[in-house]
Parts: C-alpha cells; sequence; structure tokens
C-alpha cells in the first residue's frame, strides 16, 4: 500500500494503466544492478531512482575526472576526485530519498558479479569494455539473472535486452572474442545526448520488466544519431559460442 | 541482385556469399556484427550464407563505451 506522499511522488506512473498501483509497488519492491556509474549509468540511475525502484546497487571502482563531466551528469565540478557510487549514490538520495542505495566501490570482478547479480532482479551493464562486458554476461547466464547491456560511441548506441532461459542468443553471440575489441568513449569519443538516450533507454527496459510488460528479449536496438533512426535486429544463439552455445558452452 | 545495405540499394551479378560480399565492397570486418532481414547473422556462418535478391543488411559497428 503506498503512502499518500509516495501516491503523490508518483503519480504520473499510476496514472499509465499498465503500471497504476500494483505496477509501482513491484517498482519499489525491486533491487537493480548498475554496473558502471559512467555515461550510461548515470542517467539511467536517475530515472530509476526518480521511478521508485526500491533498491539500487551501484558498482564502479573510478574516480570522476574532468573529462567525465561533459556527459556523465549526476557529477559537478566539485566531484572531481571523488569515488563515482559516492557522489551518485548522493545525488541519488537527493533525488529519491525513499530508494536504498548501496553504493560498492569495487571493480566488476568474478566475486563482486557473484555476490550482487545473484541478489538483484535485473542487472544494467553500463560498463566501457569487453571484457567486463563478458564476465557481466556470463555470471547473468549462470544466474538466470535478466540483463541490459547498453554501449556507445561517436554518434552511435545500441542497448540489448537478454534473458537467460530465452531461446535467443547472449552478449557474447553477438561479439565473440574473435571480434576486435571495439572503440570506448574515451579513446574515440562521444557525443553527450547519445549516453543519455541509451542510458535511459536501459531505464526503460528495466521499468518495462519490473512492471510486467512485454519485453524485446534478444532484439539489438541500434541508434544512429546523426540520422536518428533506430534499426533492430534479432540475436539468435551462436553454436560456437562459449557460455549459451549448446555442447560448446561452458557451463561453469 | 539487388540488395540493400544499410538503407542503401546496391546491385551485383549473380550469387553472393556473404563473406564475399565483404571482400567485394573491402569492408573491414574486425569489429563489425552483420543482420540479413533483420537477423544477426554469426561470423561463423559468413562463408556459407548466400544473399538473395531483394535482401537487406545491417551493418552493426561493434561499441563498448560507457
Amino acid at each position: 500500500m503506498l503512502t499518500d506522499q509516495q501516491a503523490l511522488r508518483y503519480s504520473s506512473n499510476l496514472l499509465i494503466d499498465s503500471i497504476g498501483e500494483p505496477g509501482q509497488q513491484r517498482l519499489l519492491d525491486s533491487q537493480v544492478l548498475i554496473i558502471g556509474l559512467g555515461g550510461l549509468g548515470t542517467p539511467a540511475s536517475q530515472y530509476l531512482a526518480s521511478s521508485g525502484v526500491g533498491q539500487l546497487t551501484l558498482m564502479d571502482h573510478d574516480h570522476v575526472s574532468l573529462s567525465n563531466l561533459q556527459r556523465q551528469t549526476l557529477y559537478g565540478s566539485n566531484d572531481v576526485g571523488s569515488l563515482k557510487v559516492t557522489q551518485a549514490a548522493q545525488r541519488l538520495s537527493e533525488i529519491n530519498p525513499d530508494v536504498d542505495i548501496t553504493a560498492l566501490s569495487q571493480a566488476a570482478s568474478k566475486d563482486t558479479l557473484r555476490d550482487h547479480i545473484g541478489t538483484s532482479d535485473i542487472v544494467l551493464d553500463c560498463t566501457d569494455n569487453r571484457d567486463t562486458r563478458y564476465l557481466i554476461n556470463r555470471y547473468c547466464y549462470w544466474l538466470k539473472k535478466p540483463l541490459v547491456s547498453g554501449a556507445a560511441r561517436g554518434f552511435n548506441g545500441q542497448v540489448l535486452a537478454l534473458k537467460p532461459s530465452a531461446d535467443h542468443g547472449c552478449y557474447q553471440c553477438l561479439y565473440p572474442a574473435s571480434v576486435k575489441e571495439p572503440l570506448n568513449c574515451t579513446n574515440a569519443g562521444i557525443a553527450a545526448p547519445i549516453v543519455g538516450i541509451i542510458g535511459a533507454m536501459q531505464a526503460l527496459l528495466a521499468i518495462q520488466y519490473l512492471t510486467l510488460h512485454e519485453m524485446p528479449w534478444g532484439r539489438l536496438q541500434s541508434f544512429d544519431g546523426l540520422i536518428h533512426r533506430w534499426q533492430q535486429a534479432e540475436l539468435p544463439k551462436s553454436t560456437t559460442c562459449p557460455i549459451c552455445g549448446g555442447e560448446h558452452a561452458n557451463n561453469r | 541482385m539487388q540488395i540493400t545495405v544499410n538503407g542503401k540499394s546496391m546491385r551485383f551479378d549473380g550469387p553472393l556469399r556473404l563473406s564475399e560480399f565483404f571482400e567485394h565492397q573491402q569492408i573491414n570486418t574486425a569489429a563489425i556484427a552483420v543482420a540479413v532481414n533483420g537477423v544477426v547473422i554469426h561470423r561463423e556462418n559468413w562463408h556459407e550464407h548466400r544473399l538473395d535478391h531483394d535482401d537487406s543488411l545491417t551493418i552493426i559497428q561493434a561499441v563498448a563505451g560507457g
């Protein structure tokens, strides 16, 4: 049962027929793990906090640098040198003090991922390198947790929602080790609104899932920010994928 | 044979496999994924996947930044 304050705060959610009070209660009862509090993680976390997701776990070991401020909108000039998760947790608490925020100043590793993915309802991969993305994909698949993977560079962004028990492929099916390590925002640049768009999409997909809406599982959505066009492609399993690909898969 | 590549129409003679298309167009495939008619074709199948008239290709640059 929502309090009067909650009913007022979340009134715009409540007015949506397919969310309503049951959906809002589900959000309040949910736990979301956000890995990476950079360009994608900051907008995603803002929308999830303001929407009333009950528990947010933030994982990032990095510190705020001056060059982050162009796109990482939770941070200001006075935050340079501070831990991202500490500053993010503070800002998100200001946005919505109801949210229970856990700030983990840890790199994503086997141990940290196993512990925190296991207790989450859904995971947002907002990281900036392929090795970490592989690790998150692997543990989400093994622990059967839904994953929303976002990525961006230049004027392009991609988002992909994955459900481990489904028939579609996984992140490593899309980008196997034979694909050259893609450039990231630091070495190839990024137009700031692109991470805002993709991070907001990740938050939207999490809210969709948590409020029991239909999901575009296993469908890669790519955004070209110069012609403002989205394209979609279904991602089948790769039979050679070491994570989900049948007899080739390494099941731990 | 006419196919569409990232929204642009292109013409080719005769049957063409996906790997031949990349060679013909001198496309660097090191960091891409590709979808044909809205379905990702995995790299291990590029040599055998035959393109048909009116196919639509989407070449997707791998990105990892966040």
